[in-house]
């Protein structure tokens, strides 16, 4: 599904994310871990295509093509989801309009028709009811004046409607009561399947205990510099990154 | 927040020279060296004054089409063709009480009632004769304009048409509304300037509004004229106890503008709403001075504002609140947003206040940049294109300064200018 290598990535002359390699294959669930700072996000941001950041060296392939060569609506349009850390509020813009717009961009991208909105709702409220968010919540502007929880359901919510086969969540875990945790997981579990890939970074093994990853990598100063199974984050969680140090030594 | 351009002030200073310029032109035609940085310094000085003959008045089918699709069926109609006031497309209520009057001030200058009143207009204006500054106005351009007197509500709707055609081409039009509104009565007014074509014309209209204790008056002004097309436009409004102005003025055009209100709160409790969208493009410019005079206890103002300028559109939006003394317990609020959506346009947004009394309440809030750019990308990371999003973004921005209720027909011209965002190039930075 995935195909990293020799990755390194720049904003303004500073080197973010170095020689980095990882592959997720199809229907996997991946989680990446690492400390604040060592490129996570920048990671799932080169991914969606933001081009603030320069891709330096190296080559992304997704789905055995040229990542890099497509703009960001294409990556959507080709089945690509970002989860983003910090959703931005868009006040203004319907959340409702937003989805069934960026649903029917999609849909027209792939040559298939576009979803009326009697078909629209009935997704949106299936979706919702997967992670147990209100419906007024689709009445609202875009994440305006919602929680940081709200917003993280309301990612999930769109990944649930968009139907991604790979999916990156950077840190959708962050700052959820339990419940909202519970509700997060069912969603990631419900797009879980064996054509779909997902790619989730966090700092929490809760999250991982509901969904059971394939495979734990740990990023230290823009590097993959250890992968493992689940027992992995377990490690990680008593241990601290401090033992990983000396691994980005060389790299 | 983005420097304020000098060349917006530079453009300021330019402007009162072309408003005097305006006036000069009732007695002498326009010399190319007379207008110092004049930005339209070429155009006017091919200008020559004209004279104007009946047939360049005449209703023509591209207006008749026009208002077919613009003007609602059963909206009173008053429509002046360059400028003057023109009977056989008009829709007018044929039985207005005796004190009343809705016609073109050639029309109501007839009446002396009627006159008495529209002399007071002038002597505002420090003109002495009506008659005289006719005539003084008619050397250059032609002068008629609306009057509305109302000694209790109207029943309908009432649009106001300018409309512009080649035939105008090198005059400037003189224009002089007046509406005077008893107390209570109610006025929907929708003033219309249009023209058909491309054609290098100058409109020089004033407003002088005067609403009656309680009257409520709701105007729309939209401007959609073509390019070449200069506008010149001052609004004087007066509001007597509790009485209420809102205006809505929406810029769509691409002739160039300056755009003056004087909204006099004089009796206590008296309010206006302001608004506007302006989509400036082009070589456009506009200027759009507005000053709320608070002049009694009680009053409120809110004005809300948003412009767009893309290409090398130039726009400034200066708004000042005056609190006099004694007028207290008054509540104003003043925002403007300007997008600037291409590198070489510039915006100022300029809100100020001048308070006088005690317990006011004022807010205000004024900011001009770029679109948010991490809100593209928000959108564009969801599948949506960049032309898609960009009009996502610039409708949210319009919406958020709308009046609460709007004409479907001023909401199709609205949708077609998010429409028309779609057909921009792709983002540069790429
Ligand atoms: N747009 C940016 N401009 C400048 N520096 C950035 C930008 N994005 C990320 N960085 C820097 O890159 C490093 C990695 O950031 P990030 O990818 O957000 O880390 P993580 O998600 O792992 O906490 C940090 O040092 C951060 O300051
Ligand atoms: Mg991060």
């Amino acid at each position: 599904m995935l195909t990293i290598k020799g990755l390194s990535v720049s904003i303004d002359g500073a080197c973010i994310l170095n020689a980095l390699d990882l592959k997720v294959p199809e229907g996997q669930v991946h989680v990446i871990m690492g400390p604040n700072g060592s490129g996570k996000s920048t990671l799932s941001r080169v991914l969606m295509g933001d081009d603030r950041y320069q891709v330096d060296a190296g080559e992304i392939r997704y789905r055995g093509q040229d990542l890099c060569a497509m703009s960001p609506e294409v990556r959507a349009h080709q089945g690509l989801f970002l989860g983003f850390q910090y959703p931005v509020s868009i006040p203004g813009v319907n959340n409702m309009t937003f989805l069934k717009t960026a649903l029917n961009a999609k849909l027209k991208a792939l040559g298939q028709p576009e979803c009326d909105a009697m078909s629209f709702m009935a997704l949106a409220e299936s979706a919702a009811k997967t992670i147990g968010m209100d419906l007024e919540f689709l009445k609202r502007d875009l994440n305006s004046d919602f929680s940081g929880g709200e917003k993280k359901r309301n990612e999930i919510l769109q990944m649930l409607v968009l139907q991604p086969d790979l999916a990156i969540l950077d840190e959708i875990d962050s700052g959820l009561d339990i419940d909202a945790l519970q509700a997060v997981a069912a969603g990631i579990n419900a797009l879980r399947d064996s054509s779909r890939s997902l790619l989730l970074i966090t700092h929490y093994p809760r999250l991982l205990e509901l969904i059971r990853p394939n495979r734990v990598h740990v990023m230290l100063s823009g590097s993959i510099v250890k992968s493992g199974e689940y027992a992995l984050a377990m490690e990680l969680e008593s241990k601290g990154y401090g033992w990983l140090e000396p691994l980005t030594e060389g790299v | 927040m983005q420097h304020v351009p000098t060349c917006v002030d530079q453009v300021l200073t330019v402007w009162p020279d072309w408003l005097q310029h305006m006036q000069q032109a009732a007695t002498q035609s326009l010399k190319s060296n007379s207008c110092e940085a004049g930005l339209w310094a070429q155009d006017w000085a091919a200008y020559t004054v004209g004279s104007f003959h009946a047939a360049q008045h005449e209703s023509t089918p591209a207006l008749q089409a026009w208002m077919q699709s613009h003007i609602p069926e059963d909206a009173y109609c008053l429509v002046l063709i360059n400028g003057v006031g023109c009977l056989p497309v008009s829709r007018l209520p044929m039985n207005l009480n005796h004190e009343g009057c809705i016609g073109t001030l050639q029309q109501c200058l007839k009446d002396p009632v009627q006159a008495a009143w529209i002399q007071a207009y002038f002597d505002q204006d420090n003109v002495s004769d009506v008659s005289e500054r006719m005539q003084l106005e008619n050397l250059s351009g032609l002068m008629d304009g609306m009057c509305v007197c109302l000694s209790e509500s109207l029943d309908r709707p009432l649009h106001v048409v300018h409309w512009v055609d080649a035939r105008a081409r090198g005059q400037i039009l003189c224009l002089r509304h007046c509406l005077k509104m008893a107390s209570s009565a109610t006025l929907d007014l929708t003033h219309w300037v249009v023209g058909e074509s491309a054609v290098q014309c100058g409109l020089n209209v004033s407003f002088h509004g005067d609403l009656g204790v309680d009257a409520q008056c709701h105007m729309v002004r939209i401007q959609d004229m073509p390019d070449g097309m200069l506008l010149m436009a001052s609004d004087d409004v007066t509001l007597a106890k509790q009485s209420a102005y809102d205006r809505f003025d929406l810029n769509l055009g691409r002739g160039q503008t300056y755009q003056r209100h004087q909204i006099n709160l004089k009796g206590t409790g008296s309010r206006c709403d302001l608004r506007g969208v302006f989509d400036l493009d082009h070589q456009q410019q506009m200027i759009y001075p507005v000053r709320v005079d608070h002049q009694a206890a009680h009053t409120v103002s809110n004005q809300q504002f948003c412009a767009l300028a893309k290409a090398e559109a130039i726009g400034a939006i200066e708004s000042r609140v005056i609190v006099r003394p004694g007028a207290v317990q008054i509540n104003s609020k003043q925002s403007m947003r300007g997008i600037v959506l291409d590198t070489g346009a510039q915006l100022k947004v300029r809100p100020e206040l001048e308070i006088y009394a005690d317990e006011v309440q004022c807010q205000h809030g004024a900011s001009v940049g770029a679109l948010d750019v991490e809100a593209l990308r928000y959108l564009m990371a969801r599948g949506i294109s960049y032309q898609q999003a960009r009009a996502m973004l610039i409708q949210a921005l319009i919406q958020g300064v709308l009046p609460d209720h709007i004409d479907p027909s001023i909401e199709a011209l609205l949708s077609q200018l998010y429409q028309l965002d779609q057909n921009i190039e792709v983002m540069s930075d790429a």
